[in-house]
């Protein structure tokens, strides 16, 4: 009897974490609370959750460890004009280039507010590196050669491009502080 | 039993994350701009009096207030080359009127290339992901008026009447596709004397070829705007200090000054307009309002 409800009970959790896999990314509070309460309930058998870090502190972080060329952060309207990115899809973003319009460096980390729009994000990302590598290619060969190495990157809900000299600094510290 | 326990702690820590995650709440933007500009917007737009051109009486010139600058440069988009495209970024990390100014800038944009095919490889602008045709995408954009930057990268590949064609042919394709539109053409702007000439983009020939632009610009009833003399040496150059790359790119106080110029520019548009506009416009005309035209 004991062995039935537990299988009942376990099939529900199940469910229960399917659910909350595929039904979207939330907010980071909600999910901060979350992954506090799986560590500390969950500590005596299996490791400790990793804890995403907002964007916004993503790009403290990068800011702190690399000087980026004279960056700016751009708005929603200017990646909604430019790139035709939806702001209201996005959890949270960090749009960060270059003032300078003769280097292709940018730093763009984005989280999807819901996990079936990383795909078109991705795809928005990806003309970002088209229009840079179009720009440069004929004109500055130094900056389309930084461009060629850039790539669009997926983990769960987050979107990222780099183009940098100091991608791979960028790249490990987005890395480590995103939660797939 | 120890199990049992496990599991449930493992349900109900699920539960609480699929309630928690069930509603994906919050909204949160990071985007900051901040104020480049020592000049305060405000200080900027006071009336002021300039002296004619014989110095002998003062003209009081009408400043348009903040809100209607902001309107006047909100209701256009700002189309060109690398040098626009540095424009817009200074006005991405700005808070005044420039800031919402739409922009559709690229990189190597020339006339002769926004004449050629949309493909993966010729320059156009991007508009919502996609690129365009400049006359096919300004009506997507609805704005009133359209201020256009190149020329730059002509010079280097055509000669001077050749580049000026070009532009006629694209503004006139505009104009077919935006037939309300403003057209206002903005000078080409000097490379540093020293910097290497390619083609014919050399300063003296930037001279002529803005006489040419504006020209054109009188002919057929379009605005010209000068910002290549604000940032100039004074000797037909880029100023040093505006230059940010030792060639023809500026820096962010070159953009600085560009914003007084157009500030300059909405003041003396809407004094044109109050002037053709007012009931006693054709009194105030010279010769009791008699025009070459109209004799």
């Amino acid at each position: 009897m004991n062995t039935k409800k537990t299988r009942i009970l376990y099939i529900l959790a199940v469910l229960a974490e399917s659910v909350l896999l595929l039904g979207g990314c939330g907010g980071k509070d909600e999910q901060q609370d979350i992954s506090t309460e799986i560590q500390s309930s969950a500590a005596d058998e299996t490791n400790p959750a990793e804890e995403a870090k907002s964007v916004e502190e993503i790009y403290a972080e990068i800011t702190q460890a690399v000087s980026l060329q004279s960056p700016i952060l751009v708005d929603e309207d200017f990646i909604m004009n430019y790139y035709g990115i939806d702001s209201t899809k996005l959890e949270e973003y960090v749009f960060s280039m270059s003032e300078d319009a003769t280097q292709a460096e940018c730093v763009i980390v984005m989280k999807a507010r819901d996990i079936g729009d990383v795909d078109e994000l991705a795809d928005a990302l990806q003309v970002v590196v088209d229009e840079k590598k179009n720009e440069m290619e004929n004109y500055l060969p130094e900056q389309f050669a930084i461009v060629e190495k850039s790539n669009v990157e997926t983990k769960g809900c987050y979107v990222w491009l780099v183009i940098s000299e100091q991608s791979d600094v960028i790249l490990d510290i987005i890395e480590e502080n995103t939660v797939g | 039993m120890r199990k049992f326990r496990k599991q449930g702690k493992f349900l109900c820590i699920a539960l609480v994350g699929t309630l928690a995650f069930g509603d994906c709440a919050t909204f949160s933007v990071y985007a900051s701009q901040s104020l480049s500009s020592d000049e305060s917007f405000a200080e900027i737009t006071d009336d002021v009096s300039v002296e004619s051109a014989g110095g002998m009486e003062t003209i009081d010139i009408p400043q348009l207030t903040d809100e209607q600058l902001a309107e006047y440069y909100e209701d256009s988009v700002f189309v060109g080359d690398s040098i626009m495209a540095g424009f817009r970024n200074y006005s991405a990390k700005s808070d005044t009127f420039v800031h919402d100014i739409d922009f559709l800038a690229v990189t190597s944009y020339s006339a002769g290339n926004a004449l050629k095919p949309v493909n993966s490889k010729n320059p156009h602008p991007l508009y919502q992901g996609k690129k365009y045709h400049l006359w096919d995408v300004l009506p997507l954009m609805d704005k009133k008026r359209v201020f256009i930057l190149l020329g730059m990268n002509d010079l280097v590949v055509t000669g001077l009447e050749d580049s000026r064609d070009n532009y006629k042919e694209l503004i006139d394709k505009i104009v077919e596709t935006s037939p309300d539109i403003e057209i206002h053409i903005v000078s080409v702007t000097y490379k540093l004397q020293e910097a290497q000439v390619k083609g014919c983009l050399d300063n003296p020939n930037i001279d002529l070829y803005n006489s040419l632009l504006q020209e054109m610009a009188d002919e057929n009833g379009w605005g010209y705007i000068d910002l290549c003399t604000p940032i100039s040496d004074g000797e037909g150059n880029l100023a040093q200090e505006y230059c940010s790359d030792g060639y023809v790119h500026l820096t962010s106080s070159a953009y600085t000054q560009w914003e007084a110029a157009l500030i300059d520019y909405a003041n003396a548009m809407q004094m044109e307009q109050e002037e053709t506009t007012s009931p006693n416009a054709v009194s105030d005309l010279p010769c009791g309002g008699q025009t070459a035209d109209s004799v």
